[in-house]
């Protein structure tokens, strides 16, 4: 007996209506005359979701955990301490920028924005954050990390809202200095928030050693967490890995930086007016 | 029903979830409903695009061809 596996039947119209797929796709094309039209109603309607997002994950990640076995704990122990280390070495270059500054300049005090989306549901690694041009955000303003590091810089704004391109965005390119001895290097973005950034063979430098941004103070971005090294090529890829967490950030800070910082922040296209 | 009811996940995978979530329903969803993957690659991209390529409405496109192309090689019948 002939049986019917998978009907022909229109992908657009069924029995005379749209199909799923054609009303998803006008969903879509509505939310992207919005975005153009009204940027920041389009921000305001989705500012719940983002919330509703952040939320599932972090009861997930709650119910989950109960699961978690011996051998894992171990491990988030074991990855606990490295952590720890590594915010040894970074107050270690804090106290050094404070040394150098000489004192805290409180009149540079930055534009304080909660996270409303970030990476991995955000898969062009921006942040979409809650402060616009009503709080005084413009382009180009740097955004800060909890730890005072750059995570990237302020590519749209909306009254209320803003999206943040972080440095790991692809093909953004940052001028950075190498360890202590502050060679300079180029930290290329590789996405998934994660740094590459090739040196000549000539260049000594180890697992561990800091990425800083040039200028005063020499702020850390990131740290080395892995060398390619292949000896039929003339230069070594060092993997970086940034020195704040952007999957689980909260809140940055967003200010005005001087030109050093910003001259070595904005070398990327899609900073170029 | 389901193709449905996966259309509806994957739109709203698009918004809250990472986008390897989203891909996985798309392609699930795309044989019933070839649309699917183009409208969930372009709200990606109308959602979290902050200029250079879109990939995800690129991936989309190449997404809903495919499917497209699948369902016209499908046979009707799979028993006879």
């Amino acid at each position: 007996m002939k049986r019917t596996y998978l009907a022909r039947r229109n992908a657009l119209l069924e029995g005379g209506r749209p199909s799923a797929g054609v009303v998803a796709l006008a969903i879509a094309v509505v939310l992207m005359l919005m975005r153009v039209i009204a940027p920041n109603q389009f921000f305001a309607v989705l500012a719940p979701v983002f919330g509703f997002s952040t939320a599932f994950s972090e009861r997930t990640h709650s119910a989950l955990s109960g699961f978690v076995g011996s051998a894992t704990l171990v491990e988030e122990a074991d990855q606990l301490r490295a952590e720890n280390a590594n915010l040894q070495i970074q107050l270690e270059a804090l106290r050094r920028q404070v040394a150098q500054v000489g004192a805290i300049d409180n009149a540079s005090e930055s534009i304080v924005a909660g996270v409303l989306a970030r990476p991995p549901a955000s898969p062009y690694d921006t942040l979409i954050v809650n402060a616009g041009s009503d709080a005084g955000v413009t382009e180009k303003m740097t955004a800060f990390g909890a730890d005072a590091a750059p995570i990237g810089v302020v590519s749209e704004v909306a009254p209320r809202y803003s999206r943040i391109t972080l440095l790991s965005s692809p093909d953004m390119v940052t001028q950075a200095w190498l360890g202590s001895a502050h060679t300079p290097v180029q930290l290329v973005g590789e996405g998934g928030s994660a740094f590459s950034v090739n040196i000549p063979r000539t260049v000594s430098t180890r697992i561990g050693d800091l990425i800083l941004l040039p200028g005063p103070g020499a702020i850390p971005v990131g740290q080395v967490v892995r060398i390619d090294d292949d000896p039929a090529l003339p230069v070594m890829v060092l993997r970086v890995q940034p020195v704040q967490n952007v999957f689980s950030i909260t809140w940055v800070g967003i200010r005005d930086v001087g030109a050093t910082l910003r001259s070595a922040l904005a070398t990327s296209t899609l900073l170029m007016p | 029903m389901m193709p449905t009811l996966g259309t509806i996940a994957t739109v709203i995978s698009s918004a809250l979830f990472p986008w390897q979530l989203t891909t996985v329903l798309a392609i699930s969803v795309a044989v019933y409903e070839p649309l699917v993957p183009l409208a969930s690659g372009l709200l990606i991209d109308v959602v979290y695009y902050a200029g250079g390529t879109p990939w995800a409405t690129i991936l989309g496109v190449l997404g809903t061809v495919l499917a497209y192309v699948v369902r016209g090689r499908l046979s009707l019948s799979a028993f006879q």
